[in-house]
């Protein structure tokens, strides 16, 4: 039995949700700034096609990180499903504080 | 006018990113000299627009890298405890350094920049005698093309290498840059990992060190949609032409030009830094 086969996987499926996040988020921003070409803008304080783009790319890599730490811990690799964890929580973290050094 | 200014940012990204991934470097280097400069835009606006951008180049090239087996997922996930905390910090404390001392520490990263394009690369010789200990679970094998195998590659130092992930993290989030410029360093340095596999981790990093600074930004209201939106996908376009570029203009002229860039735009933030705005849009 080869060690690298189940790290493979997890590269393999780590790349299609990357790609496919990236795509998906690109094309609603395309879509908002196509809209906004003919003047159709969100109004103002309502979240458009082009918030919505920027959000899932900002949460892509906690989803990334996220599917890492599921897939050490369905592997009982509780080390790094915890490394995992902890960067989860420091992203969390960082991104409240943003709220208070407003 | 909003309408142009969202085209304008478009094509100015697109660009941009085109010249910088000739290189294979971030364009986040460049996204926020030209926004303030050019653009005369509020730097804090500019390093929002640009750390978004940083996240949609890393995460829309990371696939292929990971597909070819070039990236260590493992060794990734333990770097970004230090690359994260590090963005936390930078996060705290952006909101407190003045903007001249944002300006002059860009200066300095331009600076430094464009003297790493001078230097070559180096070349680590694959070294069997690592100590044993917990970085060994780090270790891993990657296709090597010119020898047409799998090589198995040891981690070297990683309390250092962690160390200097810390200081490119807190980089990451004052500038909104991805911060290749201590990246690559470490992870040649400090971690002697071989050039293709520290490229690709370094990459498949920056989206989620840069994720940590994004979430911050956007709310403290400094991520602006239809300024930052435009600047993702330019980038993200512009990263794409960057590659097929490559193809066409003969690497040692592209890097005078990059370095040139550099030193221009270390030139322009460095009067800034100082108060003095010669640019078009100031």
């Amino acid at each position: 039995m080869s060690l690298s086969e189940p790290a493979d996987e997890l590269n393999g499926r780590l790349a299609k949700l990357l790609a496919y996040g990236t795509w998906l988020a690109c094309g609603l921003i395309m879509i908002g700034m196509i809209l906004s070409l003919f003047g159709w803008t969100a109004a103002p304080g309502k979240p458009g096609f082009i918030s919505a783009g920027i959000l899932l790319l900002i949460a892509l890599p906690s989803i990334r990180v996220a599917t890492m730490g599921l897939w050490f811990l369905f592997r009982r690799d509780f080390e790094f499903a915890l490394i995992a964890m902890a960067v989860l929580a420091i992203i969390v973290i960082a991104t409240f504080l943003g709220l208070g050094a407003a | 006018m909003l309408v142009t200014s969202i085209s304008t940012l478009f094509l100015i990204s697109v660009v941009t990113s085109a010249l910088g991934g000739a290189l294979g470097m971030a364009s986040g280097i460049f996204i926020v000299p030209v926004l303030t400069i050019l653009m005369g835009m509020d730097i804090h606006v500019a390093i929002g627009a640009s750390i978004v951008s940083v996240i949609a180049c890393s995460c829309g090239s990371a696939a292929s890298f990971l597909r070819e087996r070039l990236t260590n997922v493992r060794l990734a996930i333990v770097l970004e405890i230090a690359t994260t905390l590090g963005a936390a910090s930078g996060v705290l404390v952006s909101g407190w350094i003045p903007v001249p001392i944002l300006y002059a520490i860009f200066t300095v990263v331009l600076l430094v920049s464009a003297w790493q394009m001078l230097q070559r690369r180096i070349v680590n010789v694959l070294d069997e005698r690592a100590q044993e200990g917990w970085a060994r679970k780090l270790d891993a094998v990657y296709p090597d093309r010119a020898l047409g195998r799998d090589l198995a590659y040891k981690v070297d130092r990683l309390p250092a290498g962690l160390g200097l992930m810390y200081g490119a993290g807190l980089l990451s989030a004052l500038l909104g840059i991805g911060s290749g410029v201590l990246k690559i360093p470490a992870m040649d340095t400090a971690l002697r990992l071989p050039m293709k596999v520290s490229s690709a981790t370094s990459n498949f990093m920056i989206g989620v060190t840069a994720a940590a600074s994004a979430g911050a930004y956007f709310m403290r209201g400094a991520i602006v949609p239809s300024i930052a939106g435009p600047v993702a996908l330019g980038s993200v376009v512009g990263a794409l032409l960057g590659a097929r570029l490559l193809v066409f203009v003969a690497a040692d002229k592209l890097r005078i030009i990059f370095i040139v860039v550099l030193l221009g735009l270390a030139v322009q933030m460095g009067l800034a830094a100082l108060g003095i705005h010669v640019g078009v849009g100031a």
